[in-house]
């Protein structure tokens, strides 16, 4: 028996020879796409204007529309996108390429396009009708539209398909009341992809869900800024008071939205933090160069926890590497589970690194850093923004469920008085 | 770029986890502890591991070994883990490439880094055919050393009860030099990548085991892990495991592309995250199985003690953690 296998394992050398599969260097076609967006990178940065204020919403709006219009130029916008809705259907390798070049290259974000891009678009690829498709998906890669999210409620939380927003049919249109809470860039968004409750109140609660195009120029919006911790006005509440909505902006089925919101939320875990490992990994060579300057270097528990921190994120971008690779071999390119293992530890980690950050920097840390000026990068201000980093798209703990339930097959959780 | 295991690297998994499963695995919960023969090695099992070729799986097929690489190696250290293989598999896999007479498996080879701080123990003495030595102020030097011109003394009581220990009483006066200061760097450095992957196999199938565990143990009526507070835990077991491995699989293809600061540095930042994932998914498993998990019959204690030894071989968390830092 033995002997057989070592006779099957010698016959394979030949084949792992001819073709190294496991391989972290680019293919020549890989290298091609790496080297045209670093020239590409290099030419169109330098044409930027300085990043505005994070508290100017509309200057914000212009600087990430302008970004993404010269994306979309130069056939970048929806990069993985298929081809016939006007993407550049590149594998999600060339994706993972994108972001890490970018990051490294210090180009802007997503900014407000974010949902457009990440959520709303994907969505309307795979849901919407043809109509529906032609009206949205163009204008968002060109970056003339923007999008936010109105998903989670004041009592709907990572228990979101408790929602009790109500939508009820008037004619060809709904009439919906309700609150949404968590909604980024709502003040420069023209459109919101918003989740209602079309069925009973009190029937089962993953059915009776509908997906709605809500223009937010609609009468009846009322939008309530929520500063975060760190005093910046990312999210907002919205109000909504007899707002109605044209049924033909339904997109799917009535009753069906569950099932379509959760086609984007595997795409938001898999590369919605890509480029901060990016980030993280060049932070902490920043840090540990203020170390050396005010000597806790020094200190070996310091320096050996900033070793260790590299070490966690040097980890996470194999771990990247590896779920990019599987989205790439399985139908549809959507992320697998594995991407629930990085949100867990990269958002862990991350939080590490800004408190790591902090304790380098000592009493400094106690005051927001005026040279700065801006939010972005500021360190006390990325530590406090960072808390939200273990609670946004599925707390730690909603992840741990994901993990031990849809991976490890362990039973779930009785509900009190069997749920509904 | 293409991350996924191959169908090769699944396949000798497969065959060398074949092997293991046709004989006894320390750790089997209710088993007793089998007599393991001279040194504590599985002589069988040494056998049948060394026909399948896993000791000459990096020695070019010319010289009669695989020709693999180290990416194929780190998959067949997982699986050793996995099963608590006990011997001195690590050593022998690391001297192949280096001394050919080593290819066959057909003799056991220790590895000892004398430039530590004594006491020095050498595991599987009674076993082995030869001991490397790295020694020289600097490991500068790598010698082979003949086990009985040891002066040794053996250590009545190990912690872990498979693996024997001796207590170097003088270092060896002559020995064959075989090997300088990059050899002994070259050696550590394999040694860490193939330790940590053996942590990870222990990291994952203790995993296993608590899920198991979990999913069939019944208290106030249900089984413990629909718990979220034990669920939780097995989840933080798995995304331990799989982050070590990627880790690990990340610095073999490193050391194959001879990518020597980066492979440095990424074989240190598996040994630390194997480490920690083999240690701690131990304890967690213990954890998980209450009272039985402290239990010598349930046999996790054993994995605890393995993982426990391998941290501190081929450089502890500490001295990676110095490694990395000087690359920042």
């Amino acid at each position: 028996m033995g002997r057989d296998l070592a006779q099957y394992a010698r016959l394979t050398v030949r084949q792992i020879l001819e073709e190294p599969a496991l391989q972290l260097r680019d293919t020549p076609a890989q290298q091609r796409f790496r080297e045209d967006l670093r020239a590409w990178l290099r030419q169109v940065l330098p044409t930027l204007d300085p990043r505005p204020s994070q508290d100017d919403w509309q200057a914000r709006r212009a600087y990430d529309s302008h970004w993404q219009a010269l994306l979309h130029r130069a056939g970048y916008a929806g990069l993985n996108w298929p081809a016939e809705y006007g993407g550049r259907g590149a594998t999600p390798t060339e994706h993972l390429i994108f972001l890490e070049e970018s990051e490294l290259a210090g180009a802007p974000y997503v900014g407000v396009n974010f949902v457009g891009l990440l959520h709303a678009g994907p969505t309307l690829i795979a849901e919407a009708s043809p109509e529906q498709r032609e009206r949205h998906i163009p204008a968002i890669l060109r970056g003339d539209e923007i999008w936010c999210q109105g998903f989670s409620e004041p009592d709907a939380g990572s228990d979101l398909a408790a929602l009790g927003t109500r939508a009820v049919r008037d004619g060809d249109h709904y009439v919906v009341n309700g609150r949404k809470i968590w909604t980024s860039h709502a003040e420069v968004a023209d459109f919101c992809e918003l989740l209602v409750r079309t069925g009973p109140a009190d029937g089962p609660k993953h059915q009776g869900i509908t997906w709605l195009i809500m223009p937010m120029g609609s009468p009846g919006i009322t939008l309530r800024p929520l500063m975060t911790a760190g005093g910046s006005t990312e999210f907002s509440e919205m109000i909504l008071e007899d707002v109605r909505i044209p049924v033909a902006n339904r997109v799917g089925a009535e009753g069906d939205g569950w099932r379509i919101a959760m086609v984007t939320f595997a795409f938001e875990r898999g590369t919605g933090f890509v480029s901060e490992v990016v980030w993280a990994r060049r932070r902490l060579i920043e840090i540990a160069a203020s170390a050396r300057e005010n000597a806790t270097w020094e200190d070996s528990e310091t320096r050996r926890r900033i070793a260790r921190l590299a070490a966690e994120f040097d980890a996470l971008w194999a771990l990247v590497k590896r779920n990019v690779s599987e989205a790439e071999h399985s139908p549809g390119g959507v992320p697998g589970p594995g991407s629930s293992v990085f949100k867990l530890r990269f958002s862990e980690a991350r939080q590490h690194l800004d408190d790591l950050h902090a304790d380098v920097r000592g009493r400094a840390s106690l005051a927001f850093d005026d040279e700065h000026g801006a939010y972005d990068g500021e360190p006390a201000y990325e530590r406090l923004r960072s808390l939200a980093y273990t609670i946004a798209a599925g707390t730690s703990q909603v992840q741990r469920n994901i993990i031990g339930e849809r991976i490890l097959g362990l039973p779930k959780e009785p509900v009190p008085g069997g749920g509904r | 770029m293409d991350f996924r295991p191959t169908a090769d690297q699944l396949a000798l998994a497969g065959a060398v986890r074949d092997v293991l499963g046709k004989h006894h695995a320390p750790g089997t919960p209710g088993e007793e502890m089998p007599e393991t023969g001279i040194g504590g090695v599985d002589v069988a099992l040494w056998r049948d591991l060394a026909d399948l070729g896993v000791f000459g799986l990096r020695v070019p097929e010319s010289e009669g070994g695989l020709g693999f690489g180290h990416a194929e190696s780190v998959h067949v250290f997982e699986e050793l883990g996995r099963s608590l293989a006990t011997g001195p598999y690590t050593a022998t896999a690391l001297a192949a490439p280096l001394l050919p007479e080593y290819v066959d498996g057909r003799h056991r080879v220790g590895l000892s880094d004398l430039t530590n701080s004594p006491p020095y123990f050498l595991e599987h003495l009674d076993a082995l055919d030869a001991l490397l030595v790295i020694e020289g102020e600097a490991r500068t030097r790598v010698l082979r050393v003949e086990p009985i011109e040891l002066r040794a003394d053996p250590v009545p009581h190990p912690v872990d009860p498979c693996v024997p220990l001796h207590r170097l009483s003088q270092k060896p006066l002559r020995g064959e030099i075989v090997g300088d200061a990059s050899t002994a760097d070259l050696l550590l450095r394999e040694g860490a990548l193939l330790t940590a992957a053996y942590q990870v196999g222990i990291a994952a199938v203790m995993t296993e085991r608590a899920v198991a565990y979990a999913g069939q143990r019944s208290q106030f009526g249900r089984a413990i892990g629909s718990f979220q507070a034990v669920k939780h835990l097995c989840a933080d077991m798995f995304a331990r495991a799989e982050l070590a491995r990627a880790a690990v699989h990340s610095a073999a293809v490193l050391l194959d592309d001879a990518d020597v600061p980066a492979a440095a540095t990424a074989v240190s930042t598996a040994k630390i995250l194997a480490d920690e994932a083999a240690v701690t998914n131990t304890r967690t498993a213990i954890q998980v199985h209450g009272g039985m998990g402290c239990t010598w019959e349930m046999g996790l204690h054993l994995f605890l003690k393995r993982a426990w030894a391998l941290s501190l071989a081929y450089g502890r968390d500490s001295e990676h953690a110095d490694l990395i830092s000087e690359s920042l």
